[in-house]
């Protein structure tokens, strides 16, 4: 952390954006910078927890993107989810059938003819 | 070829492949399954048009789960005996295609549409040809 003797300001090292925090009109009112190296540390420490940019929170700077869905794509996903409900209802009930008509055919095998029609 | 389907060592061949075992258990009308199937798969082998001059197709019930395709020829070219059987599988919610060397494989979409239509007149006709009951609707 340096101050800017000529505007007042207290600049952060490192900081890549170049962002700079007015702390203060004058160094006076604002931070009271340390004499010695530990002091300067914590003041450092200090100014750190207290003032972080918003683009580097972790939080917010790991968070998932999320890109806006538009009405076309919406309508396109729920057609698709109709048209496999669609299939699987129809695979259902071809199925079903398969085993309908399967089950008709063994008991054909094992029930006499007269037997077949009562039960039917 | 009724004479040829009927001969006990084609039917065993077909009927282990299928479960392992030959059922031998007699109906009220004096004939065995085995003798059924044989009658019924003369009408199932009509479904799927004409056969292929030089081979030989089955496509029967073999019992309510599971139905089979046979087929053999002779190969022109190597003149070596080729066969294929297919076992269709009837579960709950789908039906399951197996074939020699073959992973399993879901029926769907327009064949499982073929094989369902296939066994809708199997059954229409196998009902009134061998079992002399008139089938109005089978669903």
């Amino acid at each position: 952390v340096k101050r800017d003797h000529t505007t007042g300001k207290l600049l952060i090292e490192g900081n890549q954006q170049g962002l700079d925090f007015d702390l203060g009109s004058t160094p006076e009112d604002s931070v009271t910078m340390s004499e010695t190296p530990q002091e300067e540390q914590e003041a450092i420490k200090t100014v750190g927890e207290v003032i972080t940019p918003v683009s580097h929170r972790p939080a917010m700077a790991e968070a998932p993107y999320v890109s806006p869905v538009s009405d076309e794509d919406f309508q396109r996903f729920h057609a698709d989810r109709a048209e496999v409900a669609a299939g699987l209802e129809n695979k259902l009930a071809h199925t079903t059938l398969v085993a309908e008509l399967s089950n008709r055919i063994d008991l054909l095998r094992t029930l006499d003819p007269e037997d077949y029609r009562l039960a039917a | 070829l009724l004479r040829k389907l009927r001969a006990p060592k084609f039917d065993k061949k077909l009927l282990r492949f299928a479960v392992g075992t030959v059922p031998t258990s007699s109906i009220k009308s004096g004939m065995s399954q085995r003798q059924l199937i044989a009658k019924e798969s003369a009408i199932g082998r009509q479904l799927f048009g004409s056969v292929p001059k030089g081979h030989h197709r089955e496509f029967f019930c073999l019992d309510k789960n599971t139905w089979i395709w046979y087929e053999s020829w002779i190969d022109k070219r190597t003149g070596r005996h080729e066969e294929v059987t297919t076992r269709y599988e009837v579960h709950p919610e789908y039906v399951m295609k197996v074939q020699d060397g073959q992973p399993y494989q879901e029926l769907t979409g327009q064949e499982l549409h073929n094989f369902t239509l296939a066994v809708h007149q199997y059954y229409a006709r196998v009902a009134q040809e061998v079992y002399g009951i008139p089938v109005v609707s089978a669903a």
